[in-house]
């Protein structure tokens, strides 16, 4: 179990941040660390990783002390034993695939790095060089990296967020394909709804620098503040009068949608705002198509 | 959006499906929802909102609905459009807004005065939490 | 023409290319500490050091050659410091000139290596690093190869400015034939003998040799290269 309780400030968007998390992650769990962005969930598995060092506080991994501000520990990345999938992935572009995940391994063990490469489907790109590869196939690459260095705990920095939607929706099924698996503790960043949705069994959902509510992601998003189950988030693109009425266009994700409103609710929208639109489970009708 | 702060008196679920009463004043309420949020509780206020193009207008009625929320009430407004009409009526000093057609306000001859009952589907209620 | 066929005439040449080598091969093994240094370390007086790695690139060749002549003659410091160890002084020795022009050319090694390194890609290192490999390892094994292109760029622009070099050469190595006599000392003899014909025919060369490196850098290496020579 990894157990986390830190302090650090930051230096966000909006001007100093007390970043102030505690949290315990079990093995084989997936977390997702929601919120908006620059609010300091990079920051948390830097932390976690040894690449940042917070102000106070402890971090333990299975009893091992990785950093503790009172005793003045704080291993090196080198020590930690994580997995850490950046952003841009960060392949080492002067190796192979293969020689990436030789590299990773604490042993080096070229059956083992195969094996790994053949339970994500990258075996037969295992001689090829990561400038060659496609992006979806980079970020297998990357994960299937991080998963040879044997870690204790796998952290994901929005790794799927460069990807288009269609790779993504593919790499999310294999992403959790990939964590049953292997069944590490992991803590992925992202601020994709439908991504956590999909992904985690547990969120921990940061606000303004401290953890706002954690649970199952059901249990959190679907209970905001009102008992509508068709919940969106989009933005105001349009506000038009019709006879009476006022009929709002909103884009959610890639699609619009067009909600009736009345001439007393449009005084509070404007275009551009983000809003939220639901409905009751009661009302949409589904269709095959 | 029409809301009302009314008071939970009974929370009753089966099966997923959940039962909400409530009481506003001499008003009761009810809503239909599926898992109902922890934080509503009985004796707690909620917000009992709905959209309205969802409240129907009956003038005169007689004989019995199948609609769980029914409010009594005075129209004060009626703006009338081409197709649809906003119809504003006072419910015990509480304005409930109703967006129908406006071949229904003339079949009614709804009037600003006129004692009309208000109705809404429970299907269509939805809790909102008092913050 | 007859001077081309006598060894006497190439042993300039020799040197020089000797002398341009081993200053390259030297400046990797400084320049590549000093750029790592300087591109990932935080520490307060960085202007300092970048400043005076910097000095030979707007000091007259004169000056510093003749503070190199003062430091490496038998009662410089490190003069006095080599003869005890090596039994010769620096100054009119080819040891001298190595360390005159491995200082003299420093910058043209350290600041291809330094853009490379701040160009690098700081996740692959943070990568490495969490993948439990060292600094070192890491140097060796990932930014190096990753700044492959700095590395080619640094050493020949030090391998072609060590040939070109004049001033210091003249002020420390004096003009010692097989020892300090390089190409550009050479033409200058030659011209003050008023010896036009031999001159031009060591300038012919040194310009063709030139000519050809510089060429084969805009070949090879394209656009990595062309704006270090603006340092």
């Amino acid at each position: 179990m990894l157990e986390i309780s830190i302090s650090k400030k930051l230096l966000g968007a909006t001007g100093i941040i007390d970043f102030e998390v505690t949290c315990n992650f079990e093995k084989g769990e997936f977390w997702t660390i929601f919120g908006e962005s620059g609010i300091g969930k990079t920051t948390l598995l830097r932390m976690i990783a040894g690449l940042e060092t917070p102000d106070n506080g402890s971090i333990t991994m299975d009893g091992e002390i990785w950093f503790d501000s009172k005793k003045r520990i704080n291993l090196s990345p080198q020590k930690r034993k994580v997995g850490f999938v950046f952003q841009n992935y960060a392949l080492f572009e002067n190796m192979s695939v293969l020689e990436n995940l030789l590299f990773a391994q604490p042993n080096k063990n070229i059956t083992k790095a195969e094996e790994i490469l053949e339970v994500m489907g990258l075996l037969v790109l295992k001689e090829r060089l990561p400038n060659t590869l496609s992006g979806g196939q980079r970020q297998r690459v990357a994960l299937a990296r991080s998963i040879a260095q044997e870690p204790k705990v796998l952290l994901l920095d929005e790794p799927l967020s460069a990807l288009d939607a269609m790779t993504r929706s593919r790499l999310q099924d294999e992403l959790k394909k990939t964590h049953e698996i292997f069944k590490l503790a992991s803590l992925m960043v992202s601020h994709d709804r439908s991504e956590v949705f999909k992904l985690s069994d547990q969120v921990l959902w940061l606000k303004e620098g401290k953890v706002f509510q954690k649970g199952k992601p059901k249990e959190i998003f679907l209970s905001k503040t009102s008992s509508s189950k068709f919940s969106f988030e989009g933005e105001i693109l349009d506000i038009e009068k019709r006879d009476i009425i006022y009929v709002v266009t909103i884009g959610i994700d890639k699609q619009i949608v067009e909600v009736v409103v009345d001439e007393m609710e449009v005084k509070e929208l404007q275009v551009g705002s983000i809003v939220n639109v639901s409905t009751k489970a009661f009302a949409p009708i589904i269709k095959v198509r | 959006m029409n809301k009302i702060k009314a008071l939970i008196d009974t929370i009753e679920t089966h099966d997923g499906i959940t039962r909400v009463l409530l009481t506003s004043g001499n008003k009761k309420l009810t809503a239909i929802t599926l898992e109902l949020p922890d934080f509503f509780q009985i004796g707690s206020e909620a917000n009992v909102i709905f959209k309205e193009t969802e409240v129907g207008i009956a003038k005169n009625l007689s004989g019995e609905i199948s609609f769980s929320n029914l409010l009594q009430g005075t129209v004060s407004f009626v703006n009338k459009g081409k197709i649809l009409s906003k119809v504003n009526i006072n419910v015990d000093g509480i304005n409930i807004g109703s967006i129908i057609t406006t071949n229904a306000v003339e079949q009614l001859s709804l009037e600003s005065g006129d004692e009309v009952k208000v109705f809404i589907k429970a299907t269509e209620v939805s809790l909102e939490e008092v913050l | 023409m007859s001077e081309l066929l006598n060894p006497a005439f190439w042993e300039p040449f020799g040197l020089t290319i000797k002398l341009a080598f081993i200053t390259t091969l030297f400046l990797y093994l400084v320049g590549i500490p000093i750029a790592y240094y300087l591109a990932f370390t935080k520490f307060r007086f960085r202007a300092v050091l970048e400043a005076i790695i910097a000095m030979p690139l707007v000091l007259p060749p004169s000056v510093l050659g003749f503070y190199f002549l003062l430091a490496f003659s038998q009662n410089g410091f490190l003069g006095a410091f080599w003869k005890d160890i090596f039994g010769h002084q620096l100054a009119f020795h080819f040891d001298g000139l190595v360390i005159g022009s491995i200082i003299f050319s420093l910058p043209f090694m350290v600041h291809p290596l330094l853009s490379g390194f701040k160009a690098m890609d700081k996740f692959q290192i943070e990568a490495a690093h969490t993948m439990g490999k060292s600094k070192f390892q890491t140097l060796l094994k990932v930014i190096l190869p990753s700044i492959k292109s700095s590395l080619a760029t640094g050493g020949v622009i030090s391998f072609a400015h060590t040939v070109g070099e004049f001033g210091v050469v003249l002020m420390i190595g004096g003009n010692i034939d097989g020892e300090t006599k390089v190409a550009s000392i050479a033409i200058y003899n030659e011209v003050e003998a008023l010896n036009y014909s031999m001159a031009h025919s060591y300038s012919l060369i040194l310009f063709a040799f030139s000519f050809a490196i510089l060429w084969l850098v805009y070949v090879k290496l394209g656009n990595d290269v062309k704006g270090s020579f603006h340092a």
